[in-house]
């Protein structure tokens, strides 16, 4: 089976009106301020198409699936991204 | 910031970077009893920088993976492990190398005190780091108010200029005195000609970083590490800054040393109620949390700590863990960038209930559901790593000061005895 990636949001562009959570229920539910968080989880047939539907409503593009052929899936392994555990200089 | 007075020796360290403590008062200037070194004091403590191209590159990396080099960003991602990926991916355009000095930590001084005190360190470093990644530019990053460390770097830069062997340029930048200005991203960003705050990536600058080019941001002490590595010297030193009875100290000490220790150096006030490790985004912990102890960054980790910016601060006898706390939080919120909704609401919401706290305003449980709450929304969902140290310090606030929680809740404090 190929894997089929994951959803994820840019949380700098999101402007948190969550009209994606009502499109992906199953993924996607909001926080106190109404900011999306999303299921880590690896999509499913059923949640992939919930999926797009999201990332094409999203009215800032802030929504994309990574690791499925997207083309958008880091070039680099996890394990040098960025130091991100502290604000710290890296 | 300034540098400071030097204090008694310290032998510590076999072959220290800073032979002593150093000390700042206050935010003020001060009298620095020791001058900086020059390019020939530096070249007769540490002797000529070995080249480091072709096979020495390589070799470096591997001094670098044995000593378990590690960014001082909290992450612990082996250096070496960003080193290989910032080869594998520099073209023929190079790659870009970036010495951070940009020292966002209210409480720590240490890249101040090593920029000003031990400039070519770094510079060596940095200088090993692009011959062995074929870097073309070469970045010393620095806070726009770094005026001392601003002008240590400019005269050994021109030292290096006029007496030293060939070696690429190497430019100054400098971003807004900021919390965050430090953050890799906002590193990179303010580099390719943005706004220095972080940004939100998917491939990790060491791929596509500054104009696109691979890009290695260093912590200045962790290039004076490979400075040290390139030379055949082990560096198991760690620089520190403790903080207590109103002053900074920082120290070069072994990592074998306990943290405890570390601090009993530094002040002789009966065993500190508290202790935060790692900076406002740190943790805290007691005396008897810390225990044994070291510095050791695996040692550390196993607690659940980290040294992160490498600030130990005591809290100050009398004063109330969760009035600091909520200082802490106050100041965490508002350095937020703003760019991203659950770090600019949540740490608003988590700092407006610790002041509530902070002032005996919490009366049921329901208050620390909330935060609890308010904490496991925020935690991993920013752009940067910002959130989440503020979610553990106040975390570790709510444990270690359970007692002073429960007494504000009955409107006491314990601390200062007042009615609240
Ligand atoms: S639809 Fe887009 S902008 Fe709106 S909350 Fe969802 S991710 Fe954010
Ligand atoms: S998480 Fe906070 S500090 Fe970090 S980029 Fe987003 S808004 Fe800025
Ligand atoms: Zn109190």
């Amino acid at each position: 089976m190929t894997a089929r990636g994951r959803l994820r949001v840019d949380i700098v562009a999101c402007e948190g009106v969550a009209i994606c959570a009502h499109l992906a229920a199953d993924l996607i539910r909001t926080d106190s301020w109404g900011y999306p968080i999303i299921d880590d989880a690896p999509l499913t047939r059923r949640t992939e198409r919930q999926a797009s539907a999201a990332v094409t409503a999203c009215p800032r593009r802030a929504l994309f699936i990574v690791d499925g052929g997207s083309g958008l899936e880091p070039s680099a392994p996890q394990d040098i991204r960025d130091d991100h555990a502290n604000p710290v200089p890296s | 910031m300034t540098a400071g007075v030097w204090l008694a020796p310290d032998a510590e360290a076999e072959l220290p970077m800073l032979e002593r403590p150093i000390h700042f008062y206050g935010g003020g200037t001060s009298v620095t009893e020791l001058a900086p070194h020059s390019y020939r004091d530096h070249l007769d403590r540490f002797g000529a920088r070995p080249s480091c191209r072709g096979a020495a590159g390589a070799a470096l990396i591997r001094r670098i993976e044995e000593a378990g080099l590690t960014g001082r960003g909290g992450a612990h991602l082996p250096s070496a492990i960003k080193w290989r990926a910032v080869r594998a991916a520099a073209g023929a355009a190079g790659s870009v190398i970036v010495a951070n000095g940009a020292e966002g930590e209210p409480d720590s001084r240490k890249d101040a005190a090593l920029l000003e005190l031990r400039p070519h360190l770094v510079l060596d470093g940095l200088v090993c780091a692009a011959e062995t990644l074929g870097a073309r530019q070469l970045v010393v990053w620095l806070h726009e108010n770094a005026h001392a460390a601003r002008s240590a770097v400019s005269r050994a830069l021109a030292e290096r200029v006029a007496h030293g062997p060939d070696e690429p340029m190497i430019r100054i930048a400098v971003g807004p005195d900021r919390y965050l200005t430090g953050e890799s991203g906002a590193v990179v960003q303010a580099l390719s000609g943005g706004v220095a705050r972080p940004a939100f990536r998917i491939v990790p600058s060491a791929a596509r970083g500054v104009d696109g080019l691979p890009t290695l941001v260093h912590n200045v002490e962790t290039l004076a590490r490979v400075a040290r590595l390139a030379r055949g010297e082990d560096c198991s030193s760690a620089l520190v800054t403790v903080c207590a009875d109103d002053t900074h100290v920082v120290l070069e000490v072994s990592t074998s040393a306990t943290v405890q220790e570390v601090i009993g150096r530094v002040t002789n006030a009966d065993e500190p109620a508290a202790v935060l490790i790692g900076g406002h985004g740190g943790t805290w912990c007691t005396s008897s949390d810390l225990g044994k102890l070291t510095l050791d960054e695996a040692d550390l980790r196993a607690a659940g700590l980290s040294l992160g910016a490498g600030v130990l601060a005591v809290l100050a006898a009398g004063t109330c863990g969760l009035v600091r706390t909520a200082e802490l939080a106050d100041f965490l919120a508002r350095q937020s960038t703003r760019q991203c909704g659950p770090c600019v609401f949540g740490l608003a919401s988590i700092a407006e209930s610790t002041a509530e706290l902070a002032r005996g305003g919490w009366r049921s449980r329901r208050d620390a559901d909330r935060i609890a709450r308010f904490a496991a929304e925020i935690k991993g969902r920013g752009a940067c790593g910002h959130p989440d140290g503020a979610v553990r310090m106040v975390g570790s606030a709510l444990e270690v000061f359970a007692d002073d929680v429960a007494a504000h809740r009955r409107g006491r404090c314990l601390a200062t005895g007042e009615h609240l």
